[in-house]
């Protein structure tokens, strides 16, 4: 027998867990279906430092205080979850997965993005996503960051704090795109620290399946050059991941969700929150105030929905 | 149901039978998930019957098993058979892909 619920939660970010809290308060019930662990991209942020209360905490302790808080409220966790199909139109929607069938007449769609990958076929080990899950093996080696916005430069001071002996940052378009205050930080360490504009990678150079340099090309001056790297972290901004509903609801061109003042979609009793809608600014406190309005706004339509019964 | 064994423990553990040893580190969501991936599998019936033991190894306080494997990127599962190594994955394995590793 299908299980049955008021919100089947998409996702397990600082959007879906928000949600989860607010439809909680509505003495909804709500479930959150995670494919990973609950805590979303800020679970690979060394320190957050924007969070109000926490003037700076590490993002995976502050997503499991949030964790904590979402599973004293009763609201049910599923992670490590593998979602099958999903049902979209119609009063109730459904969500097949590897642990049966769920239904619910609300769906929040808030499975947030993935760090995009480098554009090369290949299968080195040594290219990373995560400095705190892999940055330490590296200390005394040399790394290549790919990408000068904050996530790159702020990474970049992480990794030297871990005792890295040189990094190489490269960025392809002709300027940085970290905040000043971050780039000035990363500039009191120029002697173990090299910047490069409009330049990109051109080759891996591997010997037994072993990183050794990398080939980069600086297209301001139409230049090759070699540099001896033992890892790559690579921080070239985010997609989203849609790819269990994409060919369900509307996304825009850049492959975002177009949501309305309640955070509803193109469908009825299908709301988005979090870093998978289109915005301005993609920060936890954005997040959360999707999450937020996500959520009354289904306990209002379940509400409508009930009374016109 | 996942032993945590060190550099010491290392050899004898994976010495008999079917093993899958996890290298994890402090503050890594994805070894987190990859635990709890090991956790519902090991209660899978792909998994039951063949008498797997599970172990993690912390990376940064056992250098010697993760030198000798040449663990880089974590999560890293081996799997191990009578002490071999049969099959090794970094990354995400989800546990459809370790039911084929294992079989």
């Amino acid at each position: 027998m299908n299980k049955r619920y008021d919100i089947i939660i998409l996702g397990g970010g600082i959007a879906a867990m928000t949600a989860a809290i607010y439809a909680s308060k509505a003495n909804l019930n709500a479930v959150i279906l995670e494919k990973s662990v609950c805590g979303g991209l800020v679970n690979t942020t060394h320190l957050v430092e924007n969070f109000p209360s926490q003037p700076s905490i590490n993002g995976m302790d502050l997503m499991d205080k949030v964790k904590d808080q979402v599973e004293e409220m009763g609201v049910e966790i599923r992670e490590v979850i593998e979602v099958d199909k999903l049902v979209l139109e119609g009063p109730v929607k459904s969500v097949e997965t590897d642990e049966g069938v769920l239904e619910a007449p609300v769906i929040i769609l808030a499975t947030g993005r993935k760090p995009r990958e480098l554009d090369i076929e290949t299968e080195c080990e040594q290219i990373h996503y995560c400095a705190i899950c892999d940055g330490s093996i590296y200390k005394d080696k040399n790394v290549l960051i790919v990408g000068g916005g904050n996530s790159g430069i702020e990474e970049s001071m992480y990794l030297l704090s871990l005792g890295i002996n040189h990094i190489t940052v490269i960025e392809q378009m002709d300027r940085l795109f970290a905040s000043a205050q971050a780039q000035q930080e990363l500039q009191k360490n120029r002697d173990r620290v090299e910047i490069f504009t409009s330049t990109t990678i051109n080759v891996l150079i591997e010997d037994n399946h072993k990183l050794e340099s990398v080939l980069l090309h600086d297209a301001n001056i139409d230049r090759q050059f070699q540099r001896n790297i033992d890892g790559i972290f690579v921080y070239m901004g985010h997609v989203t991941q849609t790819d269990l509903f994409k060919d369900l609801i509307e996304l825009n061109a850049q492959g975002y969700i177009e949501t309305d003042e309640d955070m509803g979609t193109s469908l009825p009793g299908v709301y988005a929150a979090g870093d998978i809608v289109q915005k301005k600014y993609w920060q936890i406190t954005t997040a959360m105030n999707d999450g937020t309005v996500a959520a009354l706004s289904a306990a209002e339509y379940i509400r409508k929905l009930n009374s016109s019964k | 149901m996942i032993t945590e064994i060190t550099d010491n423990e290392f050899e004898a553990s994976i010495a008999s039978g079917l093993n899958i040893v996890l290298f994890y580190k402090d503050k890594c969501p994805f070894c987190n998930a990859m635990k709890k991936i090991l956790t519902k599998f090991s209660g899978m019936p792909a998994a039951q019957g063949k008498e797997i033991k599970y172990f993690q190894v912390h990376r940064e306080n056992n250098p010697l098993a993760t030198k000798n494997l040449d663990v880089g990127r974590i999560p890293s599962l081996y799997i191990f058979r009578d002490g071999e190594k049969v099959a090794e994955k970094s990354g995400d394995v989800s546990y459809r892909r370790l039911e084929k590793m294992i079989s």
